[in-house]
């Protein structure tokens, strides 16, 4: 089983989380603890780059939305961007791709943060 | 100097005799408890026979130099002083002093002050110590020290001078080498017995620790295989069969039937994020909420909504649960649907090849307040089959993490459609299980299977 592996960037004003491997009930406590420390390092304006994700668990979904909460409650928000098939398919089936704003890039993501 | 090395092999060898006697005295429980200053008259007198009878041994199997005993009587004393404590240090030091006064000789004298001396020392430094025990590198200072100290009172006590210088030039080096030595090794097997009895007492903890954590896993699990319906409900009509098994003690996955009075009965099957205790905790409470919500609303879309709200508040954790929730009705053969973000049931008519999904009518529960989810109706017919599941099944990998998938699942299913659901069921379980054989099972399985008659 591959690790999962993160970088974070800034690039004003948002946060962009950069996520490669699995996210599943081992590896989600490690976008939980970046999440978090973004959060309250100040960033309310998150993008979360899945294009090297490709598979993602509930207990990703239950991080995720767990920081959405926090920051929409700030006006902040995450966007995800760059989804695999596989990966849309859980946020479609589950329903979170309706809660969740998805972009293709992590460039239209950041336009629609600067609007 | 090979008179010296003649008396340091000597010495040498008595010194072997002692380690021996040490390791008994060492593992003996008074030893022990005296470490551990659980100290009693019984083992302070034990220990003081112990260290009095290696300082006797130490003496008597010493050698003489120009008539005079030459020995590693003060190891006894040393020992029993700075490890066990003030009486048995002094105890012993009373006992090689006795022995060496009765063996006369010049220096008996300033030899026997010099083992109560070692005995009162070393007892001080114990007592300096208070909860810590001297290192191997005080314990061999301690000795030279002591050793040094003995060479001087010879000096000073023994007449004339020259006799004193004489015997103190040739028995002050092995004399030192010798006791401090002889104490090296009796503290570095100290040392030993404090680090295996440490690591012992880690070890036993851990297990203990881990025992309990199994044994209360295992009541949890037995608690949570109570919690599911205790037998698979008659449905006039339908044979039905289901099946749940959690990867870990306990998991996440939950299957409910729910007589819904009348001639209708509701099936729910459901997957809390996440895995282990904490999804455990939050099936039990989305269980119990579906199943009132299912009891007290007619209407599948209401009990849904009602359900996703109460999962809701109570959901800081960001936990939620995909679940699908459907009504039969036995008479008519009518089912009516509701699927809150979970993988879509498999449905083959009996006159199709094709399969139908019941995919989501809405979100999953627990995620967005006042959520409304839709409803679905369908007309069964005999020799139609629904196949409920959770995504164990499907994202069960392989060793070359190659997923089990959808399609294997509708090819075993599409198969095997004329047997008894109990038989699709086996095959399935038995399927999935061969795909990840040699992976430890990765996520909760849980499965049921509903034909019409």
């Amino acid at each position: 089983m591959n690790i999962m592996e993160i970088t974070r960037k800034k690039s004003e004003p948002a946060e962009i989380i950069m996520v490669k491997g699995r996210i599943d009930a081992q590896s989600s406590c490690i976008l939980d603890e970046n999440l978090m420390e973004a959060i309250e390092s100040g960033s309310e304006k998150i993008i979360i780059n899945m294009n090297e994700v490709d598979y993602i668990s509930s207990s990703g979904l239950r991080v995720m939305l767990l920081a959405l909460k926090k920051v929409r409650l700030s006006e902040g928000d995450i966007k995800l961007s760059g989804l695999k098939p596989f990966v849309m398919d859980v946020f479609v089936v589950s329903g979170f791709k309706n809660i969740f704003n998805i972009y293709d890039t992590d460039n239209e993501a950041l336009s629609d943060f600067i609007k | 100097m090979s008179v010296e090395l003649d008396f340091f092999i000597e010495l040498f060898e008595l010194i072997c005799v002692i380690i021996v006697f040490s390791i008994f005295v060492i593992h003996s429980r008074w030893f022990s408890d005296a470490v551990e200053r659980r100290h009693t008259w019984k083992n302070q007198a034990v220990l003081i026979l112990f260290f009095g009878l290696l300082s006797i041994y130490g003496t008597l199997g010493g050698l003489s130099i120009l008539g005079e005993p030459l020995n590693v009587g003060d190891i006894g004393p040393m020992a029993g002083g700075l490890f066990c404590g003030p009486y048995v240090g002094i105890g012993a030091g009373l006992i090689g002093a006795v022995l060496i006064s009765a063996t006369g000789g010049t220096t008996s004298l300033p030899c026997s002050l010099a083992a109560v001396l070692s005995g009162l020392f070393a007892s001080m430094v114990y007592l300096l110590l208070k909860n810590h025990f001297a290192g191997v590198k005080i314990a061999v200072i301690f000795a030279i020290a002591m050793e040094s100290l003995q060479m001087l009172i010879i000096l000073i006590m023994v007449k004339p001078p020259e006799i004193a210088c004489e015997i103190v030039s040739y028995a002050a080096l092995p004399m030192i080498i010798a006791n401090a030595t002889g104490i090296l090794i009796f503290s570095y097997l100290f040392r030993n017995l404090l680090e295996e009895k440490k690591t012992r007492n880690e070890r036993d903890q851990y297990e203990a620790e881990v025992a309990k954590n199994r044994a209360e896993l295992e009541i949890a699990s037995e608690i949570q295989t109570d919690f599911l319906p205790g037998g698979i409900p008659e449905i006039p009509g339908f044979s039905i069969f289901a099946l749940s098994r959690p990867a870990r003690e306990v998991g996440g996955d939950f299957y409910d039937f729910i007589d819904c009075g009348g001639e209708e009965t509701g099936i729910v099957i459901a997957d809390v994020s996440g895995k282990g205790v904490p999804a455990a905790l939050f099936m039990v409470l989305s269980k119990t909420l579906m199943n009132a919500s299912a009891g007290w609303n007619r209407s599948v879309k209401k009990a849904m909504e009602d359900a996703n709200n109460l999962i809701l508040a109570e959901s800081g954790t960001g936990m939620f649960v995909t679940l699908f929730y459907m009504r039969l009705n036995h008479s008519s053969k009518k089912i009516v649907y509701a699927n809150g973000g979970h993988c879509p049931p498999l449905y083959l008519g009996a006159s199709e090849n094709d399969f139908l999904s019941l995919n989501p009518t809405g979100m999953a529960l627990g995620v967005l307040e006042d959520n409304k989810y839709g409803a679905r109706e369908i007309s069964t017919s005999p020799g139609d089959l629904i196949v409920f599941f959770t995504d164990g099944i499907t994202e069960s990998i392989n060793t070359r993490e190659e997923e089990f998938g959808e399609e294997r699942l509708k090819e075993i299913i599409m198969n095997n459609r004329n047997k008894k659901p109990e038989e699709i069921a086996g095959l399935i379980i038995e399927s999935v299980d061969l795909h990840s054989s040699g992976n430890p099972q990765f996520d909760d399985i849980t499965l049921i299977i509903l034909k019409g008659l």
